[in-house]
């Protein structure tokens, strides 16, 4: 094989210069390796050239003068979108992250952006908030992290994929065709058993959990009397036992919404989110037993005048969050027994 | 009925362009076994009754290169420097192949026509209305 001259010198001087099919054969070759480019651009001016003359030639046959501008225009038109072309030229249609990758990059993106981003968020607002900021902007913080977080996984991920659609390593070819090839029966997904879980549902405990972690680790400067400056919201002696405990269930039970959301209606979430439930349960089953809910040096300071012995209020309190609990008990039974009834 | 029509028109150029698709290789490998350059090959295309645009072509032809099915020379003979396609052994012996397997469709697709055509009643004995168990 002889390499190609091309008739004519390819880069014109000035912009001027330039021809219709200088520009055409630019974008039509675009993308391709150098030695490809002068060879495929040689052989479009050559086929340009030829349909240019076919049409001269047509033309004076029909006795109708046509300018070599206006022959070279038609000729182009004829031969299409040079972007097309270019593609055709390179293999690969007019996509980021073609079919043979994408399913790849769908699983990738669905395994690290419901765990990544909440994980940094959630760390974040943890570390503000022992830091000693207050919730609500500890809140927010986290928030931006973990939508910062999923912003840039998303972009990496894509910009990794789009390499490896447009790359043209041996190896990457053999791990694309590998992608689709080992499929079997075998792998077929287990349906999820349970009823689906109303995903509201799921993400309004999550919230609850989160900002009911936020409020404890909040209560422990005051909470909204921090300006009284009597020291924690709850009682001290109890709460200082009983408040990493407590924050640690609650946090389980955030995880334990996400596994939900991803297996369905189980019996053994139920079963954990009960048990969860019954640990947190225990310090208030201990203030209705006698112990104080509330710090006595912050009551006083809001009600001065009140009688210190009286554990109505840590009652009541106590007996609506064991309420709460109860309830949230008897609805995981019935979930599992709807879903049973259902399947 | 009209409306039916129109779609049909609509789904058209769809199906046949579907149908075509792989006949332009069989239809190249066949014509450039008399070696042959992109614009002269698409005239003879053209004369031949295979409708072809040259977007598709010039591309194809590339592949089919790398592929070892055809091989290439720069003509430069005449002023006008053009590169001529050929197909190879390999080319030959895939023709071959393709041709028998548009062969076997054609007799398929025959059989398949006629015999329906035949049958007043298209869903007769041999296909039982479905019922769903």
């Amino acid at each position: 094989m002889t390499t190609a001259n091309s008739a004519r010198d390819p880069k014109p001087d000035t912009e001027a210069c330039q021809t219709l099919t200088d520009r055409y054969v630019a974008v039509a070759t675009r993308g391709l390796p150098e030695e490809q480019r002068r060879d495929v651009e040689a052989e479009l001016r050559a086929t340009v050239a030829d349909m240019v003359e076919a049409k001269l030639a047509a033309a004076a046959d029909a006795a109708d003068p046509a300018s070599i501008e206006d022959t070279e225009r038609a000729a182009l038109r004829e031969l299409g979108d040079p972007e097309r072309l270019a593609d055709a030229y390179r293999d690969s249609g007019p996509y980021l992250i073609g079919p043979t990758v994408y399913r790849s990059w769908r699983q990738v993106l669905r395994t690290l952006l419901p765990v990544v981003p909440p994980l940094s968020g959630g760390a974040t607002m943890l570390a503000r908030l022992l830091a000693g900021d207050d919730p609500i902007s500890a809140l927010l913080f986290g928030l931006w992290v973990a939508f910062v977080v999923a912003c840039n996984v998303a972009l990496w991920v894509t910009v990794v994929f789009a390499w490896v659609e447009r790359s043209d390593s041996p190896d990457v070819a053999a791990m694309k065709q590998d992608a689709g090839a080992d499929w079997d029966v075998d792998r077929l997904p287990s349906v999820p058993t349970g009823g689906r879980v109303p995903t509201g549902e799921a993400v309004g405990s999550i919230v609850a959990a989160l900002l009911t972690i936020a409020f404890l680790l909040w209560q422990r400067d005051g909470g909204p009397f921090a300006g009284l400056d009597a020291g924690p919201l709850l009682d001290p002696q109890v709460w200082d036992l009983w408040l990493p405990v407590v924050v640690v269930v609650l946090a389980a039970g955030v995880v334990l919404e996400m596994v939900r959301l991803r297996v369905g209606t189980q019996r053994w979430v139920a079963v954990a989110a009960i048990a969860l439930n019954v640990v947190v349960a225990v310090p208030f089953v201990l203030v209705l037993l006698g112990q104080p809910l509330l710090n006595v040096e912050v009551m006083d300071a809001l009600w001065p005048g009140r009688d210190a012995a009286d554990g109505t209020l840590d009652a009541a309190l106590a007996a609506g969050v064991l309420l709460v609990l109860g309830w949230d008990c008897v609805e995981e039974v019935r979930a599992v027994d709807a879903s049973h009834r259902s399947a | 009925m009209a409306q039916r029509s129109a779609d049909l028109e609509d789904a058209l150029p769809g199906h046949l362009q579907e149908l075509r698709r792989g006949t332009v290789v069989l239809a190249c490998l066949a014509a450039l076994r008399q070696p042959g350059y992109g614009y002269a090959l698409l005239g003879d295309l053209e004369a031949a009754g295979i409708d072809v645009d040259a977007n598709t072509l010039y591309p194809l032809l590339r592949r089919l290169e790398r592929q070892g099915l055809l091989t290439s020379t720069w003509n430069t003979d005449e002023p006008r420097p053009r590169k001529f396609y050929a197909t190879s052994d390999a080319g030959r012996e895939l023709l071959t192949r393709l041709h028998a397997e548009w062969t076997a469709l054609d007799a398929a697709l025959r059989s398949l026509v006629e015999h329906a055509s035949a049958s007043t009643t298209p869903s007769s004995s041999t296909h039982p209305p479905r019922t769903d168990a």
